[in-house]
């Protein structure tokens, strides 16, 4: 049997040229969290980290954990999810701090984000994420807030990825 | 009496030799015609798997000693499952290029082990069902409640084919192909992606895929020709 060996190179060429690549594992971007830094409202410029912080979303149960990667028991910056299938999330954050009396107690807070969702495609494997766009809050006073303050950093305020933090909190 | 039985056998004698031919060589020419048939690996995958169904008509014409002008012709209706949502594709698909036959035949035969290049175009439309977004676990899960049409979607691109063909029977061969592809254009869905398309099947990040082929066809030889 004769076959032209003037095709081996270049087939073996070809093959490597056209080889596929894989794409089964999701590596990109999904859908972004809420990145919260803590300032200090008497000091603006400078970080201020909170204590015990813990975190709930309005008709979600349990505390909001992501392995201490944010949520620690020490920390000036969070990030949480927003819901995706509202266009209101209502946040619980509670820390904790020293009374009067010098007394380690809770302090809870609560806020509400108000957004437009959009949904974007992906990737194969990551599939579809929602981004939020046009994001607006509502502080609930308590006459009893740690949160003194709280502001975008742009306006408006579209959270689409987590390069950097969306919203300040001054405590 | 005598001189004319002589004449007759020397007559009976000498009539065998003059009724001798020369002897002709049997010059053996290569046959050109049409060959056409099907893809059998599409219909008998659709048996086990009714995610993929379809239909390819393969043909080529020998040109030279070496080249054939090759096409295909095909339907495809296939439905992915991915982790987050599924689609289904479905549309119709034309290759069609050369192929060039390296194989030297002993005298003959007519196999033929062979490179070729494809030209390929798609027209197809993709529908996305059930995409639940990809979000962190703990917030209640979003699955989109409507299925998404894209119509008249295309694409064009570029294959590079290896395969043989052998002859079982007479005129009749088995040929099995493989392909590299590579796309050139596309008409992409919107907040979507042609991630499958018909005769270029699974496209991969890099816009490159590739298929396979098994064949049944019947040559039509219409003429020879000197080898």
């Amino acid at each position: 049997m004769k076959i032209n060996k003037n095709l081996l190179i270049p087939f073996s060429i070809i093959m490597i040229f056209l080889s596929c690549e894989k794409d089964d594992i999701c590596i990109e971007e999904i859908t972004p969290y809420l990145i919260i830094r803590f300032y200090d409202i008497d000091s603006p410029n400078n970080f201020k980290k909170v204590a015990n912080i813990r975190v709930e979303l309005a008709g979600i149960e349990g505390f909001y954990e992501d392995d201490e990667l944010t949520i620690k028991p020490l920390t000036d910056s969070i990030a949480i999810p927003i819901k995706v299938t509202d266009d209101i999330t209502g946040f619980k954050l509670t820390i904790s701090e020293l009374d009067v009396d010098d007394n380690l107690i809770d302090n809870q807070d609560n806020f509400e984000l108000f957004y437009d969702r959009e949904n974007i495609y992906v990737s194969r494997s990551c599939g579809y994420k929602t981004v939020y766009n046009n994001v607006t809050f509502q502080l609930e006073d308590d006459n009893d807030n740690w949160v003194k303050e709280m502001e975008a950093t742009e306006s408006p305020l579209n959270i689409t990825n987590q390069t950097s933090a969306h919203v300040k909190i001054y405590n | 009496m005598l001189k004319f039985i002589i004449n007759i056998i020397l007559f009976l004698v000498f009539i065998p030799t003059f009724s001798q031919e020369a002897e002709t060589e049997e010059v053996y020419k290569d046959r050109y015609g049409i060959r056409f048939g099907i893809d059998v690996m599409q219909p008998i995958y659709s048996l086990f798997d009714d995610k993929k169904n379809g239909l390819e008509i393969v043909g080529d014409y020998r040109i030279t000693k070496k080249l054939f002008i090759a096409a295909e012709l095909g339907y495809n209706d296939t439905a992915t499952y991915e982790d987050f949502y599924n689609f289904r594709t479905n549309g119709s698909y034309i290759k069609f290029g050369v192929d060039a036959n390296v194989y030297k035949n002993w005298i003959g035969m007519e196999n033929l082990i062979y490179a070729g290049l494809r030209y390929g175009f798609s027209v197809f439309d993709q529908t996305l069902n059930e995409v639940q977004i990809n979000a962190d676990p703990f917030l209640p899960p979003q699955t989109l409640p409507e299925s998404i049409n894209y119509n008249s979607l295309n694409a064009s691109w570029v294959s590079i084919v290896f395969g043989i063909k052998v002859e079982v029977l007479h005129n009749v061969f088995l040929g099995f192909s493989v392909s590299g592809n590579k796309l050139i254009s596309s008409k992409e869905p919107e907040n979507f992606k042609n991630l499958f398309i018909p005769g270029f099947n699974k496209v991969f990040v890099n816009s490159n895929g590739y298929g396979f082929n098994y064949t049944i066809t019947y040559l039509i030889p219409f003429y020879k020709k000197d080898h």
